[in-house]
């Protein structure tokens, strides 16, 4: 049986980004579920797309919405979306404003494939173990 | 005596890319088109800071982007100069810096 690809929804303003994690996810297990620029867009689009994504990795720095504003309605939309921000601010208060914004994980730039494989394996078995109990 | 770069200089690396949204994003940037180089108004344009900003993180600029945390004084990046033009490059170090990074980002 063919195994279900995980689609991401990649919320990035910057060209080299989305090119990047595109790239990055070219495989076997992962597909893009659609791309989006601006908090606004990310959280139309995450409203829009049937079935939700698996993930959706979120920038912070955007015009229109920022990226701790769009996790936060989001997940008042979805409880259970499952939201990486990916950000080059590098202070902890950063990384605190996006995990109290309900942002499940905080990968800071610069990261490898490596890196981001990682993360989604680890934020996918943790939202699976949640799923069971 | 041994001549090997000493690691004890990452966490400085570290240290002025955790201060710097600009330089980090230049060093992404450069990372993913690495081994080729680009110029200031190109790296500018795909990742959306103005080329000011860009010329600061890499080279430093006056009291907001001091020179000894540029990604050239920490030999982060390297210039290639062609045909008149000046390039940058992200250098082996710099390479091996992002390589050496956790999920944590340390």
């Amino acid at each position: 049986m063919e195994k279900q690809k995980k689609r991401i929804l990649i919320v990035e303003d910057a060209p080299y980004m989305c090119e990047m994690i595109e790239e990055m996810l070219n495989s076997d297990e992962y597909e893009i579920a659609d791309i989006a620029v601006n908090g606004i867009e990310a959280v139309r689009k995450y409203k829009e797309l049937e079935p939700k994504p698996d993930i959706v990795t979120m920038d912070i720095v955007m015009e229109e919405m920022d990226g701790i504003q769009a996790t936060k309605e989001i997940k008042k939309y979805d409880p259970d979306a499952l939201i990486i921000v990916i950000s080059a601010l590098g202070t902890p208060e950063h990384k605190k404003a996006a995990l109290e914004a309900g942002a499940d994980e905080y990968l800071w730039k610069p990261f490898t494939v490596k890196n981001l494989s990682e993360l989604f394996e680890k934020q996918l078995a943790v939202k699976k173990g949640q799923g069971k109990k | 005596m041994s001549t090997e770069p000493q690691p004890q200089f990452e966490p400085q690396i570290l240290h002025s890319l955790r201060r710097s949204r600009v330089r980090t994003e230049i060093v992404m940037y450069l990372f993913k088109i690495y081994p080729d180089a680009s110029y200031p108004a190109d790296i500018a344009r795909n990742i959306g800071i103005d080329p000011t900003n860009i010329l600061g993180g890499l080279r430093g600029m006056g009291s907001r982007y001091d020179t000894s945390n540029s990604l050239i004084e920490r030999g982060v990046v390297e210039r290639v100069e062609l045909e008149d033009a000046t390039y940058y490059r992200l250098s082996e170090r710099g390479k091996s810096v992002i390589e050496s990074l956790g999920m944590d980002g340390r």
